[in-house]
């Protein structure tokens, strides 16, 4: 498998959200709502409860935005192991439209994930 | 203008001339692409790191999707790859065609933080979706078709720029605004120069005439500033950001590319 250094260090600061790609596939972990939410509250331009203090409204946001956070992630991992298949077999039409397939769906699901960041700050500002 | 398909039979020089433009585009997204990803350790926020990694996969398939039309002109594409992937931080230039802007000791100093990363979007791509716009309308009729789906793409890309100014400005208040717009300046003569030298005059571009007359390149560079202009102007409108005054066009980082590029 070819070693894509400045893309494995890039994608390693995804890892301060949860991020778990890298070279041997993604990772299944067990997603915990409570250490999911510590690590994205940056994403607000005003302090949040903790996951457990979110009022019911906010709650339901919280968990969806949560939820598109690893359903990126799974994509992107996806992504990675498309572009490994390019440097390992050859740039070819089927491997790059294999690639732009995965990568269209991270892409929607990166739109998905601000669009849910969005209506979860507006469900904060309101409760 | 006469045009070419996949498998026609190109004259000698139009041949040359668009596998040096079409080298240049291919290699140097992806080059863009590792520029791009390098920046990823700015990102201050969720959203940022995420959007900012869908462009780095974005800039890398421009760079496959103009490789593949490369390959079926005979080039071996795979080692142009595997040098921008072996030595990112110099890659060979008797290998591959990189853009100065794009070559990391001339792109690093210009990124020190998050602001830059985002003004690069809002400033520098408005250029990239003049310049390479025009090849949706080139001679070479494959080329043309890719472009069109890059063109896509990068319009995306400057949307990315204008959000993620503003969210700069929504954490950062005044003070954020103020750092940014003395900031535009340095990615503004980058913008300028990324059309090249003038079609006239004695600054033109030795190459100019021949991309033209062959259709290869279809806009003037003043045709392409004033589009520049036009764009550049509405996004910082959009971000409530001052446009400069008396910036000149930085030549030199060379973004735009063209024959002359490489010497």
């Amino acid at each position: 498998m070819t070693a894509n250094p400045v893309l494995e260090r890039a994608l390693a600061h995804l890892g301060r959200y949860g991020y778990r790609g890298g070279t041997t596939g993604p990772v299944e972990i067990e997603r915990d709502a409570a250490a999911d939410w510590a690590r994205l509250t940056s994403d607000f331009d005003a302090p949040v409860p903790e996951f457990g203090a979110l009022a019911d409204t906010s709650r339901d946001a919280a968990e969806r935005y949560l939820a598109l956070r690893h359903d990126a992630d799974a994509l992107l991992a996806a992504c990675e192991a498309a572009h490994r298949e390019i440097l390992d077999d050859g740039i070819a039409v089927e491997r790059t439209e294999r690639y732009a397939a995965v990568r269209d769906a991270y892409e929607d699901k990166v739109e998905e994930f601000g669009a849910a960041r969005a209506t979860l700050a507006a469900a904060l500002k309101e409760s | 203008m006469k045009t070419y398909d996949k498998g026609d039979v190109l004259p000698d020089d139009y041949r040359e001339a668009l596998i040096g433009l079409m080298t240049f585009q291919a290699d140097s997204e992806y080059a863009g692409g590792q520029r791009v990803a390098e920046n990823m350790q700015y990102a201050p926020r969720p959203e940022e790191a995420y959007r900012i990694s869908k462009k780095v996969m974005e800039e890398f398939g421009h760079a496959y999707y103009v490789w593949n039309l490369l390959a079926e002109l005979g080039l071996d594409v795979d080692a142009r790859l595997r040098e921008l992937v072996s030595n990112p931080d110099d890659p060979d230039p008797a290998k591959v065609r990189v853009i100065n802007g794009f070559r990391k000791q001339n792109w690093a100093p210009m990124f020190d933080h998050w602001h830059d990363v985002a003004l690069f979007s809002t400033v520098v791509t408005p250029a990239a979706v003049a310049f390479l716009g025009q090849y949706r309308d080139c001679s070479y009729l494959p080329w043309a078709k890719v472009n069109v789906r890059i063109h896509k793409e990068e319009m995306g890309h400057l949307a990315f720029g204008v959000w993620a100014s503003k969210r700069c400005i929504e954490f950062g208040g005044e003070a954020a605004r103020a750092d940014m717009q003395a900031r535009i300046p340095k990615f503004m003569k980058m913008g300028l120069g990324f059309y090249g030298r003038p079609s006239k005059g004695g600054k033109k571009s030795e190459m100019f005439d021949l991309y033209y007359d062959y259709g290869i390149k279809v806009k003037r560079p003043e045709e392409l500033q004033t589009d520049y202009l036009e764009l550049l102007a509405d996004r910082l409108g959009q971000v409530g950001l001052d446009m400069p005054d008396g910036i000149e066009a930085d030549y030199d980082m060379r973004v735009g590319y063209g024959q002359d590029a490489a010497e």
